[in-house]
C-alpha cells in the first residue's frame, strides 16, 4: 500500500492511494486500525479513552431548526462498568422469617448467586436473587447498592422461580443513599410458601 | 508460572449529595500470572456517613472515610434523612 502526502489541503493528513484502505499496524505487524475506502474505521483492539473523556454523540442531536449540534455533556457516554455488589437486608420489621439474599435458585438452575450491576453512563442496572420464607407484603429494605441513588423511584418485574410465576413488585430507592425498598405484590394463590424471587431494576446515579 | 489471586481497592470516590458526601468504593478481584494481570472483576460498595467504621477493613478507605465524614457531614446526612419521605 502506498501512502500519499496530500498537499492539496492546508492541514497535515495521510491519504492512501485511490481504492486502497489505510491500515495502521501494531508492533507485531497485524492491523490495529483500518480505515476503509468508505471512511469507516475498524479497531482491532479496545479503544481506551483518557480520564474524564467519553464518546460524544452530539452530532446525533442536530437541531432541525438551526442545524446546530449540541455541545453539552448530555451527549457524551462517559462510563461503562460491570461487576458485583453485596446486597444486605437493612430492615424487615414485622416480616416473617429471614430473607436470604442470593440463595440457591434451584428451579431455574441458577448457580450464580451474586448480585450483579452494569453501569451505563449515569444509569445503574442491578439484578439480584432472594429467597423469602413467606410472601408477606412486609417491605424489605435493602442496603448495599453499588452506587448512590440520585433520584428516587423505580419498578421491577420479578420472576418467582418457586412456581414460575411472573409477579409484580415495587422497588423504591432512597435518594442520596445506597438503600432501596422492595415490596412484593402477589396473588393470594401464591401466598404462604417459601419462594425464590429474582428481580432487577435500574436507577440513576450522579 | 505462578497464579495468584488478590483483591485490591482500586477506586475511592467522594460523591457529594445535597450537603453530605458518600464514599463509593470499587474493589478489583484480580488473577495474576507471575505478577501479570490475567483477569479481573469489580466489586462495589457504598459507605454512607453513618457507616459502621469497625467494618471497614481497608486502611486507605478508612482514612479517607474519616477525612471526609466530619461531624458536620454526619449531621448534614442525618438532617437529609429526616427530610426524606419513606418511598412506599
Amino acid at each position: 500500500m502506498s501512502v500519499i502526502q496530500d498537499n492539496s489541503i492546508t492541514t497535515n493528513s495521510v491519504k492512501p492511494a485511490d481504492g486502497q484502505s489505510l491500515v495502521l499496524k501494531k508492533a507485531g505487524g497485524t492491523a490495529s486500525i483500518t480505515v476503509a475506502t468508505n471512511g469507516e474505521a475498524t479497531f482491532a483492539e479496545n479503544i481506551i479513552l483518557t480520564a474524564n473523556k467519553g464518546l460524544s454523540f452530539q452530532n446525533h442531536s442536530v437541531s432541525s431548526a438551526t442545524g446546530a449540534s449540541s455541545t453539552t455533556s448530555d451527549n457524551v457516554l462517559d462510563d461503562y462498568e460491570e461487576g458485583t455488589f453485596t446486597l444486605t437486608v437493612s430492615s424487615y420489621t414485622g416480616g416473617t422469617g429471614s430473607p436470604e439474599i442470593n440463595s440457591q435458585n434451584t428451579n431455574i438452575g441458577d448457580n450464580n448467586y451474586s448480585s450483579n450491576y452494569t453501569k451505563i453512563g449515569n444509569i445503574v442496572c442491578i439484578s439480584v436473587s432472594i429467597k423469602l420464607d413467606t410472601n408477606s407484603a412486609t417491605p424489605i429494605e435493602f442496603g448495599g447498592l453499588p452506587f448512590t441513588v440520585s433520584s428516587g423511584g423505580g419498578g421491577a418485574q420479578m420472576e418467582d422461580s418457586t412456581d414460575s410465576n411472573i409477579l409484580a413488585g415495587i422497588v423504591a430507592t432512597h435518594r442520596g443513599t445506597s438503600i432501596c425498598r422492595y415490596l412484593l405484590v402477589t396473588s393470594a394463590a401464591n401466598s404462604g410458601a417459601s419462594r425464590n424471587v429474582s428481580f432487577g431494576f435500574s436507577y440513576r446515579t450522579s | 508460572m505462578a497464579l495468584t489471586k488478590q483483591t485490591i481497592t482500586d477506586k475511592i470516590e467522594s460523591v457529594r449529595v445535597q450537603n453530605h458526601y458518600v464514599l463509593q468504593v470499587r474493589e478489583a478481584v484480580q488473577v495474576l500470572e507471575d505478577g501479570n494481570l490475567l483477569s479481573q472483576n469489580f466489586h462495589r460498595y457504598v459507605l454512607n456517613p453513618d457507616a459502621d467504621t469497625s467494618t471497614i477493613t481497608d486502611a486507605t478507605v478508612l482514612a479517607q472515610f474519616n477525612a471526609v465524614m466530619t461531624d458536620q457531614i454526619k449531621q448534614n446526612y442525618q438532617t437529609f434523612l429526616a427530610s426524606q419521605t419513606d418511598p412506599e
